[in-house]
């Protein structure tokens, strides 16, 4: 069979039942008995494909992914995010667009507690929302900064998908994780920067009100108490990495454990939100689990197929420059973005991607992280970002999708402007891992 | 395309329904316990390690098997709380009796991908009892184990498939957009 047929039948068979609807994972695995039977030879194939199930699961290196997201449970389940919330809001006074700025500084800092841009955005959302839209903030204004700091948590340690990328891909664990952080931190200034120029510009946007007089100290106090110590987990996370204490992976558990101990000593953790966050945690971690089940035999059917080989050799009659690579696959992840979720994305792309990234001789974490904030773009990119539909269920009802929509595209042309320096300037994501070599 | 219409279930058939659905309950605290075992052991590892003491023997493939196993045990209950990820592009634009088709259909072939992978388990399983064949890292067991694991875990996948797919599709709460999870 030609690649290219092959490349068709293949694709088509995950992509068709996907968007009908069919859950990834059983899209991928049907894919797979398509391949199995047509290229792997029947009976022979399926056992195969059951075998890479198990041998894509028993890998060390998927472990902090379930760790990194109970870590982001704990915080949430047990409440000890919301009294971060309002310690950080207290702190912000007498700037323009004070709450934007406060969902911005908010959602960073939740970035650096949990792996997941959804719970960040609903949490954020959920909190902030009423409070912006009493105070009579503009939409733009009120969903943007929040839809925006909410994909940061897809940037910072510990991030779930930096995890999965580097295990799916070969690149560096550590490496992405530590190359995520200073592109995230860049795009939260632009965050910032643009707000307050934007509500200075035109206070209609954020209506200044008067904030409660307090005492500097009840200001500063609630910072030191609810933000401050659970930042501790953030530095030993990336701390213990950095310094070759620990490995990403037990970097991960120690963060999981520091977050119930952290819960426990503010009295927030009780039967109730461990049982919530252990639940909660096993079902984010089953499903990612179960497409990565699929993943090794796709990836394996569509090498020995010719469709990978057939796709490269193609690329290499047109003998591009790294540089076009790397802005020709971005491109394919911000329009693939579009219309799923980053997760399928990394599955249906990487097949391809990591070869070529090899032979054209780009810089792997550095493609790593440029592939990381790609992903993040996709997450607010109409019509189906994720954290579009995260956020309208938590807006107001009166909130419509088309101001979803007006209010993430600033805040998505930030991180694209980001992805761009990041391409011209690569010691953005490269600098912060060359240390921990 | 007609979607079959719905019937009652018996009285034999809901105390049978809501047997299953206290074990998927049970099943779906098993996971997020893993998970919790998993990092006290790793920490214990690290403390260990950095008293002096050599780290825990066995303990990276003992992880590595838990990582398979809590997967495979928790398909079933994820895939009842609608948690699996799945893009509802399609699904958010219809409306009524297209809808109601378009699920079933979703439903169906969910249905048939499901057995498949249970089959594709059987004869994994099977290959691997006749050959014989063992698995070798620092325990020592045979295969056929990690495909039983595969198939009792699509087994029930197949059948809470089976499920989703006998539910009424009139039901006005059922078919909205899944829970779509992320990381």
């Amino acid at each position: 069979m030609d690649w290219q047929i092959a490349f068709l039948l293949l694709m088509g068979t995950v992509l068709a039942p996907m968007f009908l609807g069919v859950p990834v994972a059983l899209a991928f695995f049907g894919a797979n008995i398509v391949g199995a039977v047509v290229f792997f030879g029947g009976e022979a194939g399926l056992a195969q494909m059951a075998r890479n199930a198990y041998e894509g699961l028993i890998n060390f290196s998927l472990s902090p992914i379930p760790m990194f997201v109970l870590m982001g449970e704990i915080m949430f389940q047990t409440g000890v995010a919301f009294r971060a919330i309002d310690a950080i809001d207290r702190l912000i006074t007498r700037v323009p667009g004070r709450l934007s700025l406060v969902a911005v500084s908010c959602g960073t800092v939740f970035s650096a507690l949990s792996g997941s841009s959804m719970a960040n955005t609903a949490l954020l959302g959920g909190t902030l929302m009423p409070e912006m839209t009493r105070r009579g903030y503009h939409p733009g204004m009120a969903l943007g900064p929040i839809l925006g700091s909410g994909g940061l948590a897809m940037l910072i340690p510990p991030s779930s998908m930096a995890v999965l990328l580097g295990s799916m891909s070969g690149i560096s664990i550590t490496g992405i994780l530590l190359g995520g952080i200073l592109p995230a931190l860049l795009i939260a200034a632009f965050y910032v920067v643009y707000i307050v120029l934007r509500c200075t510009i035109d206070p209609s946007l954020a209506p200044a009100y008067p904030t409660p007089k307090m005492r500097w100290s009840e200001r500063v106090m609630p910072f030191l108490v609810y933000v401050l110590p659970l930042m501790s987990l953030f530095v030993v996370v990336v701390g213990s990495i950095l310094t070759g204490i620990a490995t990403p992976t037990e970097s991960a558990a120690l963060g999981a454990i520091g977050a119930t101990v952290a819960a426990a000593c503010y009295r927030c953790l009780t039967w109730r939100s461990l049982h919530k966050a252990l639940v909660q945690t096993g079902k984010i971690t089953v499903t990612i689990f179960f497409i990565i089940a699929a993943s090794l035999t796709f990836s394996q059917i569509l090498a020995f197929s010719g469709a990978t080989g057939g796709i490269l050799s193609l690329l290499n009659q047109f003998d591009l420059t790294p540089l076009v690579v790397v802005v020709g696959m971005l491109v394919i992840v911000l329009a693939l973005g579009c219309l799923m979720d980053p997760l399928s994305i990394i599955l249906i792309t990487l097949p391809f991607f990591i070869p070529l990234v090899r032979q054209v001789g780009i810089e792997p974490v550095w493609f790593g992280v440029l592939m990381l904030v790609a992903l993040e773009v996709g997450q607010t990119t109409p019509p189906f970002g994720l954290l579009l539909f995260t956020m309208k269920s938590v807006a107001p009802e009166s909130t419509t999708m088309r101001q979803v929509y007006l209010a993430a595209a600033p805040f998505t042309l930030m991180q694209i402007l980001a992805i761009a320096l990041i391409v011209f300037f690569p010691a953005l994501g490269t600098w912060l891992p060359s240390l921990s070599n | 395309m007609p979607v079959p219409s719905p019937r009652r279930p018996s009285r034999r058939e809901a105390i049978i329904s809501r047997i299953y659905d206290r074990f998927l309950d049970a099943l779906e605290l098993v996971p997020g316990i893993l998970i919790g075992i998993i990092a006290l052991v790793i920490g214990l590892d690290v403390l260990l390690r950095n008293i002096g003491y050599i780290g825990l023997k066995g303990m990276i493939e003992l992880i590595e098997y838990a990582l398979f196993g809590l997967t495979f045990i928790g398909i079933a209950p994820a895939m009842r709380r609608g948690a699996h990820v799945s893009v509802d592009i399609l699904l958010m634009k219809l409306e009524g009796r297209y809808r109601r088709t378009v699920l079933w259909l979703v439903r169906a072939i969910s249905v048939a991908i499901a057995a498949m992978i249970a089959v594709s388990a059987w004869i994994g399983l099977a290959d691997a009892v006749a050959s014989g064949t063992q698995v070798y890292k620092n325990f020592i067991f045979p295969e056929w184990i990690l495909f039983a694991v595969i198939l009792s875990g699509t087994l029930l996948f197949t059948i809470e498939c089976l499920r989703q797919l006998k539910k009424t599709p009139d039901d006005p709460a059922d078919g909205k957009p899944t829970e779509t999870v992320t990381v």
